[in-house]
Order: C-alpha cells, then sequence, then structure tokens
C-alpha cells in the first residue's frame, strides 16, 4: 500500500515534469520569429556588392536578426537559380555580398534571390532583387577659380539617364556634408554640375566628395568618390609643448632627468649591497 | 625571568590545529574561486566588471590603494620606531614587516588584476614614459617590494638558525632552517653586516614608503577630476596609510597573541601603547580630511559642488559618513578610555579601522570618476553609477584572501616575535656553539 504510494507520487511528478518540459519545448517551437529580410544592390567605385539586413520583431521593438542564415543565387531570364554562397547575418543583423563576378555577363537585367530555410529561431523567409546596371562618374572641374563636381549618369548602353536624383556631399569624420543644394537632378545628358561655394579644411588639403545615386528602383544605390586637394590645409595648432612644463623631453631640466635617476640608481645601489651582504654573511661562518 | 630554552619554545612557530587547517582551506576556497572569475575576465575582458567609461578605475584600484596603505606599517613599526630607540615596539617589528610584505606584494597583484589587456604589461616597460606617475609608481613599488622583504628577511637570519636548532630532528624543516639562515653563528663579522644592513634598511624603508604613497596620491592628483585636484594628497595619503597599518597590526596581534598564546610577549602595556598611537594618527589624519573637503566645500565650484553633495548628502553619504564617524571619529573618542585599549575591544576598534581605511580609498577613488569636469554624453543612465559586479568582488576577496594567506604561511614558519632581539633586550643568554658541541 505504501508502496504504490510511493509509485503514484513518483508516476505523478514524472508526469508533471513531462507536461512542464514538454510546455517549454512547445513554446520554443511556437516561439519562431519572422524575419524581415531586405536586400540591396550597391555600387561603390568599382565594388558591387548586395547589403543584405534583417530583423524581427519582439514586442514593440525590432531586434537584429544575429546570426540568420541565408543562401544567396543569382536569378536568370528563364527563373532559373545559380547558387552563389551561404552568409550569416553579423550582430548588427547586417552582412555584405560581393557580386562582381555575377555581374560580367553584360544583361541588362539582374536578379538575386536571399533565401533563408526554416530554422530553430526563425520561420522561412526570401526575398528577390532585380537592378539594372549603371555608370556613374564624377570628377572635379574648375573653371575660373570655382570648382564644380560634375557627374554623369548612364546605362549599361552608354545612354545618358535623365532626371535621377543625385546627392553631393563632402566626406566628414562623423557625417557627410552637403555641397550646394545637396540634391540634383540630371539632365538630358545625364550630367549633374554641382558649385563648390566652401572650401573646407581637410587634412593636407585632401577633401574627398561623393556623389550618390542613393537606393533607386532601377539602379540601386551608386556610389562614386572624387578624391581632390583643393581643401584648407589643417596646420596642427597644438599647445602642447607651450603649455607643458617639463613634459617633452627636450623642456625637461637637467635637474629634473638627474635627480630622481640619482635617486634611483642610489637606493638600488644600496640594495644591491645589501642583497651582497647576505652573500657575505654567508661565507662568513666561523671555522 | 625565562631562560632562552623557554623563550625559544614560546616563540617558535608551530603546526596548526583544527581551526588553522580550516582557516587555510577557507582562504584557499577563496582564492580558487577568485582565480576561476579572473579567468572569466580575462577571456571576457573587464566587461563582467562593473566598470564603465565613467566609472574606469573601480573597487580594484581601492583595493590598490589599501594595500599599498597598510604596507606602510612596515616602515612605521619597523624603521620609524626602531630607530628611534622605542624598545616596546620590538614584539611588533614581525608582525609589521609580515603585513607590509605581504600586502605590498597583493598591491602588485592587485594592479595587473586591473589590466583589460595584462598579456600587454610588457608595453609599460617599453614605451614607459620616465614623465608619466604610473611610471613611477611601478619603480617605487618594486622598489618598496624589495626593501620590505630585506627588511623581513635580515632580523630573520639568526631565529632561523635558532629554530634550525631548536627543529634538529625534523629533517626536512631543520635543512630548509639552515639553508636559509645562511650559516649564522653570530660571529662578529656577521653581527656588525648584519647590523650594518638593518639600520641601512630602517633608513632607507622611510623614504621610500613616503615615496610610494606620495606616488599613488600623485597618480589621482595630478589628473585634473573634482575631489582629486589637491596639492595636499601626498601627506592625505600618508596619514591615512598610517592609520590604516596601525590597525592592521593591533588586529593581527591580537589575533596572534590568543593562536600563539603570547600574552607575556604581546602584553595590555603593548595594546595599551599602540592604543594611543592610533589615536594620534587618526586625529593626523582627520586634520587632512578637514583640509580635504573644507577647502573645496567652501569654494563651492560647479563640479567640485556636485562631488561634495554626492559626498555629503547624496548617493556615497551613507558611506562617507560611515567611515568618517566610524573608521575615524569614534575609535578617536572611544580611544581616550583607558578600558577602550585593552586587547579585545583594541582588537574590534582596530578591525573597524582597517575595514574603514578599505572603505575610505573607496569614497576617495570612485566618486569623483563619476562627477567629471568634462561629462560624457550619450552615455547610458546606468553607466553614471557604479556597482562592483559578483565577480569583481569575488576577485577582489581573492587579492585579500591572498594577503591573509602570505601572512598565515609566514606565520606558520618563522617566528611572529623575534627569539634573537627579545633574548638581547632581556639579556637572555642565547647558548653558543651548540652545534660544535653537539658534534
Amino acid at each position: 500500500m505504501k508502496n504504490n504510494k510511493i509509485k503514484n507520487s513518483i508516476t505523478l511528478l514524472l508526469c508533471f515534469v513531462f507536461i512542464a518540459f514538454s510546455n517549454t519545448v512547445v513554446n520554443a517551437q511556437t516561439k519562431k520569429q519572422k524575419a524581415r529580410v531586405s536586400v540591396t544592390y550597391n555600387k561603390e567605385v568599382n565594388l558591387n556588392f548586395l547589403k543584405i539586413s534583417g530583423k524581427y520583431k519582439e514586442g514593440k521593438k525590432y531586434n537584429p536578426a544575429v546570426g540568420l542564415d541565408l543562401e544567396v543565387y543569382q536569378v536568370f531570364e528563364n527563373d532559373s537559380l545559380v547558387f552563389l554562397t551561404n552568409v550569416a547575418l553579423n550582430k548588427k543583423g547586417v552582412t555584405i555580398v560581393d557580386v562582381s563576378k555575377a555581374l560580367q555577363n553584360n544583361l541588362e537585367q539582374y536578379g538575386f534571390k536571399v533565401t533563408h530555410k526554416a530554422s530553430e529561431k526563425f520561420k522561412k523567409v526570401s526575398k528577390t532583387i532585380s537592378f539594372q546596371i549603371a555608370n556613374l562618374n564624377a570628377s572635379l572641374k574648375t573653371k575660373e577659380e570655382k570648382h564644380f563636381i560634375v557627374a554623369k549618369l548612364t546605362n549599361v548602353k552608354n545612354e545618358p539617364i535623365e532626371g535621377a536624383e543625385l546627392k553631393v556631399q563632402l566626406q566628414r569624420y562623423f557625417s557627410p556634408l552637403a555641397v550646394g543644394k545637396g540634391i540634383y537632378f540630371t539632365n538630358e545628358n545625364g550630367i549633374i554640375n554641382a558649385p563648390i561655394t566652401e572650401i573646407m579644411p581637410g587634412l593636407e588639403g585632401i577633401l574627398n566628395y561623393e556623389v550618390i545615386l542613393d537606393d533607386s528602383d532601377d539602379y540601386g544605390t551608386i556610389k562614386d568618390i572624387v578624391e581632390t586637394t583643393i581643401g584648407k590645409p589643417i596646420v596642427d595648432q597644438s599647445a602642447f609643448d607651450e603649455r607643458t612644463m617639463w613634459s617633452p623631453p627636450t623642456k625637461a631640466p637637467w635637474f629634473n632627468l638627474i635627480i630622481p635617476n640619482i635617486l634611483i640608481v642610489g637606493i638600488w645601489g644600496y640594495l644591491v649591497v645589501l642583497v651582497f651582504n647576505l652573500y657575505r654573511i654567508s661565507k662568513h661562518k666561523s671555522s | 625571568m625565562k631562560n632562552f630554552e623557554e623563550l625559544t619554545n614560546d616563540l617558535a612557530p608551530r603546526k596548526f590545529g583544527l581551526y588553522g587547517k580550516l582557516w587555510i582551506g577557507f582562504l584557499v576556497v577563496i582564492i580558487l574561486a577568485a582565480v576561476y572569475a579572473y579567468y572569466l575576465q580575462a577571456t571576457k575582458g573587464l566587461e563582467i566588471t562593473g566598470m564603465r567609461d565613467y566609472a574606469l578605475w573601480g573597487i580594484y584600484i581601492s583595493n590598490f590603494v589599501f594595500f599599498v596603505a597598510i604596507s606602510l606599517v612596515g616602515s612605521l613599526v619597523t624603521a620609524i620606531l626602531r630607530l628611534s630607540g622605542v624598545k616596546w615596539a620590538t614584539p611588533l617589528t614581525r608582525i609589521s614587516e609580515i603585513i607590509a610584505v605581504a600586502a605590498i606584494i597583493m598591491g602588485g597583484l592587485t594592479i595587473i588584476i586591473d589590466m583589460g589587456r595584462p598579456e600587454r604589461i610588457y608595453n609599460l616597460f617599453l614605451h614607459g614614459r620616465l614623465q608619466s606617475p604610473i611610471v613611477w609608481d611601478v619603480i617605487v613599488i618594486s622598489t618598496y617590494l624589495v626593501i620590505s622583504l630585506l627588511l623581513l628577511y635580515f632580523p630573520l637570519l639568526p631565529d632561523l638558525q635558532i629554530l634550525r636548532r631548536k627543529f634538529k630532528d625534523n629533517k626536512k624543516l631543520c635543512k630548509w632552517y639552515g639553508r636559509f639562515s645562511l650559516n649564522w653563528d653570530g660571529n662578529y663579522y656577521q653581527r656588525s653586516i648584519y647590523k650594518w644592513s638593518i639600520r641601512t634598511l630602517s633608513v632607507l624603508i622611510i623614504p621610500v614608503a613616503f615615496g610610494i604613497h606620495t606616488v599613488t596620491a600623485w597618480l589621482f592628483a595630478t589628473t585634473y577630476r573634482p575631489g582629486w585636484d589637491s596639492s595636499n594628497f601626498g601627506p592625505y595619503f600618508i596619514a591615512g596609510a598610517f592609520v590604516a597599518g596601525a590597525g592592521g597590526v593591533i588586529s593581527l596581534m591580537y589575533v596572534l597573541r590568543r593562536t600563539h598564546n603570547l600574552k607575556d610577549y604581546i602584553t595590555d602595556f603593548h595594546f595599551d601603547k599602540m592604543g594611543k598611537l592610533l589615536v594620534l594618527l587618526c586625529l593626523i589624519y582627520l586634520y587632512f580630511n578637514v583640509n580635504e573637503y573644507l577647502v573645496p566645500a567652501y569654494k563651492t565650484t560647479e563640479k567640485e559642488a556636485a562631488h561634495l553633495n554626492a559626498l555629503f548628502f547624496g548617493e556615497e553619504a551613507l558611506l562617507f559618513w560611515t567611515v568618517i564617524i566610524g573608521g575615524l571619529v569614534l575609535p578617536v573618542i572611544l580611544l581616550l578610555f583607558k578600558k577602550m585599549r585593552k586587547p579585545f575591544p583594541l582588537f574590534i576598534i582596530g578591525l573597524v579601522v582597517v575595514i574603514g581605511a578599505w572603505w575610505k580609498r573607496f569614497i576617495i577613488v570612485t566618486p569623483t570618476l563619476l562627477h567629471p569636469f568634462l561629462p560624457i554624453q550619450g552615455v547610458p543612465e546606468s553607466w553614471h553609477h557604479y556597482r562592483p559586479t559578483h565577480l569583481e568582488w569575488l576577485i577582489t576577496w581573492g587579492t585579500l584572501a591572498g594577503s591573509m594567506l602570505i601572512v598565515t604561511l609566514l606565520v606558520r614558519y618563522v617566528p611572529v616575535i623575534p627569539i634573537h632581539e627579545t633574548a638581547e633586550e632581556n639579556n637572555i643568554i642565547e647558548p653558543r656553539n651548540t652545534d660544535n658541541n653537539e658534534k
């Protein structure tokens, strides 16, 4: 009778543990997140890449989909897929895939597909992107001592693209600075002409200007950079040498070098003698 | 009057009993746990601590300053009292030397623990600039460590020889005591070198001890921060170190008196004297505290006011007033009464002073960092406060346990009261050439 009671208790306890455990597993399974993946095509100078980012909603907040595994395919006209690579999103929920080699077929339109097969944490998701190749060439022109950033946007057949919105900005340490109006639209020749109204300072006069076609539906994001030396060279105006007393070696007075070293060498000299004294004591035992 | 054999029997180190073994086990467990916590810190970085961009120095540096402070006792009792011819301090010299050695070893180690990338420490030696107080600190700490070790070792030489003879039946102990006694037989030549060396060390340790505390104070004072920007910091640290050291000696002398049954050697008279000395040291330190807080409070510049407000009335007020009143004012008042200078009450007061001294370092180090002249923008709110993590506490406890383990092991193998000096001072004749006679 007593044994039965114990057995029943153990069975009940096991059932409870099993139910609790199953519940946890079920909860864990039902807690699969729906990741929102976005893919953009970027061309920066000579580098062509896809920027893939992913996030998921938790409560009212979006979190980066850290570690989301993705397969990247190139999509051809007949909807056939060619596997390119596997990638995983980093701590910020972003990754970059170089597609320069995949763009060497001289096609008018390119397509890519990014997929995630269902995993423990995330549901299945896929995203497709298609775009055309465009070229953006920017340069610095100087006319009557006035500087201009001139840029030309052309398609893959080298035909000008009219009416495209281009940003012109100067690279700075924290965030870029708009040049002129900041935004310009290409004319019928696919050209913009942005006057540089103010010359900014730069290290050795170096100023880098960017011209960007930002997140275009047809062409993605294209950026070209113009490196110039038209800036006002930054002169080191550090007053360190003037405002410190003895810190620079050239300003350290002799007494400040000599006295501490005499103290250090003097004290350590005594310490060496004292350690030697231990040796002397050990060698002078009475016969 | 005891004869030499009785004196040796009384003062020779003895095996640990059950409590002694339990004590060592307890310390080892804490140290092992701290080593594991440090392993986590070494692999994950200082992220595991409560330190962030504001409080970039936390309890590790407070602990370092405490160790440096308490190590000053070596120079106080051994050197200052010895050179000024104070005979009553003889039974306390070894205790203070042991504390000094244990504290300075762990102090040096604590600095390395505070480093985020300890494997890069060699850069300090490769690229250290002599203009930097950090380099001064490295030089002066290593110098003080060597002097403390020598000051512990030289007076031990005759005692080690005495112990070698006493433990002649224990081959292992006899061998080690013999080796470390460096063939001491007390001949004229050895005694003259010995006396010169101890006198030289006693003189050397005073400026170096003052140097170590001044330089540690300058680590803070040479940075432009509220609470540290003071020309008073060097003497302020030295005065505080004397208080911490005296508290440490009082606590340890009571414990050793009990565990080693040394009532005939560490008497009520010694406690009374140390109690009076502690009053004097606390008063001097209080004077410096008044200087340290009153002048900036009078000027009340914006950031100093924020800092002092936090100490006097704000986040750190409870700790600040507990330390000032409990760790300095109350001991002075209590110790004016003779009853309070008896061994047990004085032991409790000494312990409170030591604990107060530890927290005083915390008050000096951390609150200042939370009130900089140039606040950092855009940092999380939690970075404006500092609460040490459990792992940080564990590592800190590990260093404290480490210092106590060093003390415990030294107490196990060396006499806590110098046998040779005690015999000389009491005109107890030491039997000579017993080795030869035995042979």
